[in-house]
């Protein structure tokens, strides 16, 4: 074996050993993601049926230390024509739900979804006041408005019994909006 | 070749090393508490919620109206553009998925239900909560497959050009503005390894 070819299988073998090492760093950092989902659709099934699709989904990592919620509104013209809500519980890591409505042809449909975060760890300090433990540093992330507290649920748990332990995401922004007779449009 | 050559060569090689692996260890890391949105939502998950709006639908057995005795599932092939011969193969594969779903969620929530548990004395006291289960990410990972296989599925059951067709209903009609907000866990404060001195003080 020339000098050379023993260079060439050294360095190939140092090479091959580093890139192992970034593998195993980019898989790391991917295997670790604590993913929130954020989903809102309105669909325009015929010119006068709606039907709206809102979820917040958690991956697992994300799931052992909080719930999802998830509340949705659907404006007709900009006035609000339906709205419902979800919880994922402590026994899911998704909240979803879905509306069908009457459509008329015509209008402008939009769906806006609130995305929220439940921390499922609290606890109250010695004298009584009650905390909640936000281990990955969840907050607010887009401006907002609308009312949040008479939504009627999609599933068993309203956003009343959810106290101060609800962390909302993102939402009132995130619109997607359909006309009735089939145009779409985004905001 | 001389000693000195091969400890050169080791000595330059090991460095590129380092300096690759640095660099991409940087470029691949959260700092702590970071958080990102905005990300685009993968194709996977954007299917992942299209199918679980479809089984939604194929549940709900309540007619449109008292003047219309469709359900809403049955107007959902139109809307897509596939015949419904072609879009009863999409349902099949939604209801599969979503039992698939449920069951490996279930696997997930009996780790997260003993792993809650277990930290119940840090709930109580405020303390910091340990780090999640490894075998969570195997959880997920198997997940993340299922749906992947699911899709895999659709698009060998649909063919190219229905497949395609699909793509952009789920893609720029489902949900357009899906987002997803990813945060690394933040670095906690312990004052026994981290001890940071006193504020200042005004009355000083």
């Amino acid at each position: 074996m020339t000098v050379r070819r023993i260079e060439m299988k050294l360095a190939r073998m140092i090479m091959r050993t580093a890139l192992m090492l970034v593998a195993a760093v980019v898989a790391a950092a991917s295997a670790r993601a604590q993913m929130v989902y954020g989903i809102s659709a309105v669909v325009n099934l015929t010119d006068t049926t709606i039907s709206t699709y809102s979820a917040t989904e958690l991956d697992y990592w994300a799931d052992a230390y909080y719930d999802a919620y998830v509340e949705g509104y659907l404006f007709q013209n900009g006035w609000l024509y339906g709205w419902g809500s979800a919880s994922s519980g402590s026994y899911s890591n998704i909240a979803y739900g879905y509306m069908n409505k009457p459509a008329i042809g015509g209008a402008v449909y939009q769906i806006e979804s609130d995305h929220y975060v439940v921390a499922a760890y609290a606890y109250t300090d010695p004298y009584g006041t009650p905390y909640f433990s936000n281990p990955l540093g969840y907050y607010f992330l887009s401006t907002g408005g609308g009312s949040t507290d008479n939504a009627i649920p999609f599933g068993p748990r309203r956003r009343t019994d959810l106290c101060n332990r609800a962390i909302r995401l993102f939402g009132h922004d995130g619109r997607a909006g359909l006309y009735a007779n089939g145009a779409a449009e985004q905001r | 070749m001389t000693m000195r050559t091969l400890s050169s060569l080791f000595t330059r090689a090991t460095r590129g090393a380092v300096l690759v692996f640095t660099v991409s260890a940087l470029l691949t890391v959260q700092l702590p508490g970071q958080t990102q949105e905005g990300g685009a939502v993968s194709k996977r998950m954007l299917y992942r919620h299209f199918l679980a709006h479809v089984a939604l639908l194929d549940a709900d057995t309540k007619p449109i109206s008292t003047l219309d005795s469709r359900r809403p599932i049955d107007l959902y092939p139109s809307r897509v553009g596939l015949p419904a011969a072609k879009f009863s193969q999409v349902r099949a594969i939604a209801r599969h998925l979503d039992a698939a779903i449920r069951a490996k969620d279930e696997q997930a929530r009996e780790v997260i239900r003993r792993f809650r548990l277990s930290i119940a004395n840090q709930q109580t006291s405020g303390g910091q909560l340990p780090p999640p289960p490894p075998e969570l990410g195997d959880l997920q990972r198997q997940r993340d497959q299922l749906i992947q296989n699911c899709l895999d599925l659709l698009a060998a059951q649909l063919g190219p050009t229905d497949a395609a067709r699909l793509d952009t209903f789920v893609e720029q009609v489902f949900a357009p503005k899906a987002r997803v907000q990813r945060v690394a866990i933040p670095r906690s404060y312990d004052p026994g390894t981290n001890p940071l001195p006193p504020l200042e003080r005004q009355d000083k």
